[in-house]
């Protein structure tokens, strides 16, 4: 797939930061996906001992689920992931991390806003999220709010989730709300500012988020000191990120 | 962090901030650090029973705490401890820190105030360990212009006794406010020169870590000088105040040593000061107060038993520090300052008879004049409880007969 994007998809993304891209993955996919992450929840909470439907309340993250299940490491090898994202980055990409954000029924609270940049041991914002729906997210199920074009006012220092958090003003007004269907997905550029309410539906709410980085991207533990990640990097700072757990894809 | 909960290292905050308020509940020893593991923490305090010991130390304490009901203390618990199983396991968590804030806040924030430092201190901390104060440094004079505009600030008169090549001894005098009685204080804002190398975090930045701030100087002597001028700027009364300091104790002193006698005549001679207060004090690492006190005798810096009305004051500081769960010892000493030739110039012009006391914030882990100084955040807020106990105790000397 060389080029899946168009031209007004590239400016789109330039201009906001952000882009969705309908239906990336097809039904049977998007099935496989919901279920990988169904069969991976159900073996965790056995080991740990706990009912399914407790664990799920509680736990709500999962990273790395590439190394735990085939389908979510084809996943991240999706050839419309990496072309859009080559398209995105201008550049040959890199698998930073993945991870699953759960937003159960009636039982999650706000992500508030952010930049996802500033918590990454990386020396330069030349990276993206590729988010992709696992559930239908109409904007009261915890759709994803960017603030257009805050991307391209630079890097802030990390926000600390549990602080007081960013106050946009009038300007809030300005957000936007990206309701989206399964299976659909969202890019959005490192920089971005974005945030999520809670899911106040009575239906799941899943989001697999692949981060991939342009390969000129140099480890900088220094950015982020101590981020999860970190323990997996074996190359010295300002080298190229070692391609044996972040393989270029 | 202990009076703010992080992202960035809020399973310790929570562990660190929940130890010491079971420690201090429960009457445990204090330590270097007081985390205690999370297990631990449920058992304790997932119970009525131990929500219980919590009322009895807000009780204890004056502190407005309306306990949950312990059966969602303990799910809180239960929670937390399965997010941290599933992150170890196979990095699973729960993303929304929701239970780890649930606990930090209706646990802990009840009693973050009466159990570590006051923002206002911590800041001023931070602010004044970033300032190179030791004698030779270009920069102290403007930790001493702040000290001394603070002081002014705060209704002081302030006399800079100066020499070319000394730092200044200030000598700052407050008339009563609504109380009876004097007060001398000490105290230096100087510090040694840090040996950089061997700190595992800046010596001229503030670091918070394991329930303790770390930065030069911070255990001798500003952390406790910080501290007092905010705690006597919320003071709504207090006793004349002399606080007589200085920018050479780490070098000797040699401007003191001449001219403390001096600058002090007028309290020396008057025979009215109630009492003498040393810079800082010391805790045991296990959270036992030392209670350095003594009336002085005949020689500079003689050290006789406290007589009764000190002994009077000592048994109202138990009574503080029992509040929390903590003995004490009392010596009839003064502050160790053995390592200067010519002594303490403070303890050497207090005159035969004097009531003179060292409390304050250290412990054996401050490791003054050594790499990562450093002090508990816990022992100030007993500190100020005492301080208020010291202003009622000279208050009543003042009339008694």
């Amino acid at each position: 797939m060389a080029s899946p994007l168009s031209p007004r998809q590239l400016a789109d993304f330039e201009r906001d930061g952000y882009l969705v891209v309908p239906a990336l993955v097809d039904a049977a996919r998007l099935a496989a996906l919901q279920a990988a992450h169904t069969e991976l929840v159900t073996g965790w909470a056995d080991t740990l001992g706990v009912p399914v439907d407790e664990y799920t309340r509680v736990v709500s993250q999962w990273t790395g689920l590439h190394l735990s299940h085939p389908v979510f490491a084809e996943q991240v090898r999706h050839p419309a992931v990496i072309a859009a994202a080559r398209q995105l980055l201008d550049s040959p990409v890199q698998l930073f991390h993945d991870h699953l954000i759960s937003k159960p029924a009636h039982a999650s609270s706000t992500i508030p806003w952010h930049q996802d940049y500033p918590f990454w041991p990386v020396d330069r914002p030349r990276a993206l999220s590729c988010w992709l729906a696992l559930d239908d997210v109409p904007a009261e199920a915890g759709a994803m709010r960017f603030m257009p074009g805050a991307h391209r006012e630079g890097e802030q220092p990390p926000v600390d989730f549990l602080r007081a958090p960013k106050v946009w003003g009038a300007r809030e007004a300005s957000a936007c709300a990206v309701p989206v269907k399964a299976g659909d997905c969202i890019f959005h550029h490192c920089l971005s500012w974005h945030t999520s309410p809670p899911n106040q539906t009575a239906g799941p709410r899943r989001a697999y988020i692949a981060i991939l980085l342009s390969t000129s991207c140099r480890f900088a533990p220094g950015h982020s000191a101590w981020h999860p990640m970190n323990e997996f990097v074996s190359v010295a700072p300002g080298e190229p990120m070692n391609t044996d757990h972040f393989p270029i894809l | 962090m202990m009076r703010e909960i992080s992202i960035f290292s809020g399973a310790e905050d929570l562990c660190e901030a929940l130890g010491l308020l079971w420690r201090t509940a429960s009457g445990a020893a204090r330590g270097r650090s007081n985390a205690l593991p999370l297990e631990t923490l449920a058992d304790a305090l997932g119970c009525q029973a131990g929500l219980s010991r919590l009322t009895a130390l807000a009780e204890a304490l004056g502190v407005a705490f309306e306990p949950p009901p312990a059966h969602v203390v303990a799910q809180h618990f239960a929670d937390e401890l399965l997010s941290r199983r599933a992150l170890k396991h196979h990095r699973g968590r729960n993303v929304y820190s929701a239970t780890k804030l649930a606990l930090w806040n209706h646990l802990w924030v009840p009693f973050v105030d009466a159990l570590v430092a006051d923002a206002e201190s911590l800041a001023r901390m931070t602010r004044w360990v970033a300032c190179p104060s030791w004698a030779a440094a270009p920069e102290q004079s403007r930790l001493m212009a702040d000290l001394e505009q603070t002081l002014r600030a705060q209704g002081f008169e302030v006399v800079r006794h100066e020499r070319v090549g000394c730092a200044p001894l200030l000598v700052a005098r407050r008339e009563a406010r609504g109380q009876g009685g004097h007060l001398v204080l000490y105290g230096h804002y100087d510090t040694e020169v840090p040996d950089a190398e061997r700190w595992r975090t800046p010596p001229l930045a503030a670091t918070e870590a394991d329930g303790r701030l770390f930065g030069l100087g911070l255990g001798d002597n500003k952390a406790p000088l910080a501290f007092r001028l905010e705690w006597l700027a919320r003071q709504p009364s207090s006793p004349a105040i002399t606080w007589v300091l200085q920018g050479e104790e780490e070098v000797g002193s040699p401007l003191a040593h001449d001219l403390m006698h001096e600058v002090l005549a007028p309290e020396r001679a008057s025979g009215r000061v109630d009492l003498w207060l040393d810079e800082n004090g010391y805790f045991d690492l296990d959270g036992t107060q030392r209670l350095l006190a003594r009336t002085i005798g005949a020689q500079p810096d003689e050290s006789l038993p406290p007589d009764p009305a000190l002994t009077s004051l000592l048994d109202a500081l138990i009574a503080d520090v029992a509040r929390y769960g903590l003995g004490t010892r009392c010596e009839a000493r003064g502050l160790n300052k053995s390592f200067f030739p010519r002594g303490c110039p403070f303890n050497r012009a207090i005159p035969p008879g004097g009531r003179a006391l060292a409390i304050g914030v250290n412990d054996p882990a401050s490791q003054i004049h050594a790499p990562d100084e450093s002090v508990p955040l816990w022992t100030f807020p007993i500190h100020g409880r005492q301080l208020s106990t010291l202003f009622t105790w000279i208050d009543a000397q003042s009339s008694a007969p």
